[in-house]
């Protein structure tokens, strides 16, 4: 039965993960998204908990995070982690690996100040190294939820889009969300007809719903036997400068054709309104509140997903604009995807509003709005 | 849109000051109405100024921050000066006067000083419940709370807490009553 809330962010997310069937949590608690773990270590010792095989495992560091979080996967196990901040920046290790093997980690990250430590509360400073922080090409999904209602409801589709594509998928969160408590509406996905898509062992298994070579780029498939047994090796270490070519290839051809489906984004306000504002994450809903309180002067584009990056839409919603201005609590992370989207297709002048670290409330963004 | 109410509670870290903007937010939550609660703090667990951000309304609230409050509380004097850029000029301040003696930086706004360390340590003999003193003091101002509801709501927030130890519900009853009637 659905039931509304009064949770903080980080237990709508833990509650996600739960709602979502996940079974193996692996990680490292960090603030601003410590309370996603012990929301499931405290699950983990429940009666309900122990009946459903959950498994839980605080990891001496994230870089070991990550890679139990890799086995848990090659296991079959539907299994996630969360972070924030430094320790984003060393599940990237890990990350990478998935990337290449096409392997669907999930992994919540609540961006923190940055760069380094810095302070333990907000940021959007995350997005260049939730989209691109591995020694690859960014072929993973990256979804930005903008209130507590988001984080339920993108805590659960992380695991069918990393599942159903096999790609690493992140949802990419900031410390406000993470710590604020606000009203959720708590389902399961059976209520609103999502389908989960089961997980599937990828190693030693015979008889696979979808066979490896579907997902697995082919130069690091190689099939072994001992005993009368054949196994699939999965390998990430390559020899030839071509096989990396062919495994990048592959991945990128795959990526293209599962990123349609993936591709989301939010337009709102009023369509001839002449200034366009681009934000993400909870920087849309500041966004989302001007646009209320400016008057008919000004629409929002609000990509949801920042990888893939909703190019084409956000095109069209340039068009008749007068002003554009993109706002983040980051320097030129959003803004890099806008100017490359926009870049010879209009001549409005672009105004990035970088507040790394700090809030935006609506009153600055309204002020921006009304700017001469 | 109805704008929502909005309460800033500084203090000092430890003091509990994050528990009064989150109970203040769960208390209206409970009783129907629409709130959210947002702590910002630093690494100190203890010495550092912490402040927490309370809204409440009747329809739904867009942003957790704020640059405005309608009632900012403060519990120390330092305290007091981080929420002086979070006034305007119909901001109720809140303060514990036994640790805030200066409230000229509230200018002439209206404050509600209440010697909830002296109350707590006086009449409750438990030093701890200052917070539930404040939490009463700041209950009249608050559009829509009720101290039944209140007390209702505390129970639901301190549910298993009620039921190993039944005399701090009574305690905290007592306590946010003894501010409540402060502001008659």
């Amino acid at each position: 039965m659905a039931e509304k809330k009064f949770l903080m962010g980080n237990e709508a997310l833990g509650r996600a993960a739960r709602a979502a069937g996940a079974k193996a949590f692996y990680g490292y608690p960090i603030t601003p998204s410590s309370e996603i773990m012990h929301f499931w270590a405290g699950e983990f010792t429940t009666e309900q908990g122990k009946k459903d095989g959950l498994v839980f495992l605080q990891a001496e560091d994230e870089i070991a995070a990550g890679f139990m979080l890799v086995g848990g996967v090659l296991a079959g196990l539907r299994s996630f982690t969360a972070s924030a901040g430094p320790g984003h920046v060393l599940l990237q290790d890990a990350f990478s690996m998935a990337e290449a093997m096409r392997l669907p980690v999930v992994a919540y990250l609540m961006q923190r100040g940055g760069p380094s430590t810095s302070t333990v509360i907000y940021s959007q400073s995350e997005v260049n190294l939730a989209c691109f922080g591995g020694n690859g090409n960014g072929f993973r999904v990256v979804y930005s939820p903008s209130t507590i209602q988001d984080l339920y409801d993108y805590g659960i589709k992380v695991f069918n889009t990393a599942w159903k594509h096999r790609f690493p998928t992140f949802l990419l969160g900031d410390g406000y969300l993470a710590k604020t408590m606000a009203e959720v509406e708590l389902y399961t996905p059976a209520e609103r007809g999502i389908a989960m898509v089961e997980p599937e062992a990828y190693l030693l298994e015979k008889n696979r719903k979808r066979p490896l070579a579907e997902i697995v780029p082919s130069p690091e498939l190689e099939v072994r036997e001992d005993g009368g047994v054949q196994y699939d090796c999965l390998r990430n270490c390559l020899n030839f400068e071509e096989e990396t070519a062919a495994v990048n290839a592959e991945i990128m051809a795959a990526y293209a054709k599962a990123a349609p489906e993936i591709l989301e984004w939010e337009n709102y306000g009023p369509t001839d309104a002449k200034t366009l504002i681009v934000a993400h994450g909870i920087v849309a809903a500041a966004a989302q509140a001007a646009v209320d309180q400016s008057g008919g002067q000004a629409r929002l584009f609000r990509p949801i997903t920042l990888q893939p990056f909703p190019l084409e839409e956000l095109r069209k919603a340039a068009k008749g604009a007068t002003k554009i201005i993109v706002a983040e609590s980051a320097l030129n992370q959003l803004a890099r995807f806008v100017k490359d989207a926009l870049y010879g297709v209009t001549s409005a002048p672009l105004i990035e509003y970088g507040r790394p670290s700090m809030g935006i409330l609506p009153e600055e963004i309204v002020g921006l709005i009304t700017a001469k | 849109m109805p704008e929502p109410f909005r309460i800033i509670v500084s203090g000092e870290g430890g003091q509990g000051v994050l528990s009064i903007a989150k109970i203040i937010a769960t208390a209206a939550w409970t009783q129907g109405k629409k709130s959210t609660y947002m702590p910002y703090f630093t690494t100190e667990k203890q010495g550092g100024v912490s402040i927490g951000f309370a809204q409440v309304s009747d329809a739904a609230i867009p942003f957790p921050k704020f640059a405005q409050a309608d009632m900012a509380v403060a519990l120390s004097q330092r305290a007091l000066l981080r929420l002086v850029p979070y006034l305007h000029e119909q901001t109720v301040v809140v303060t514990n006067s036994f640790l805030v003696k200066d409230t000229s930086v509230a200018g002439g706004r209206k404050v509600l000083a209440v010697d909830a360390t002296t109350i707590a340590r006086e009449q409750l003999k438990k030093p701890r419940t200052f917070n539930m003193v404040i939490m009463g003091a700041m209950l009249r101002s608050i559009p829509g709370m009720s101290p039944d509801g209140f007390g209702k709501a505390l129970e639901k927030s301190f549910g298993s807490k009620y039921v190993r130890d039944p005399a701090l519900k009574e305690l905290n009853e007592k306590a946010f009553r003894l501010g409540y009637d402060l502001t008659a």
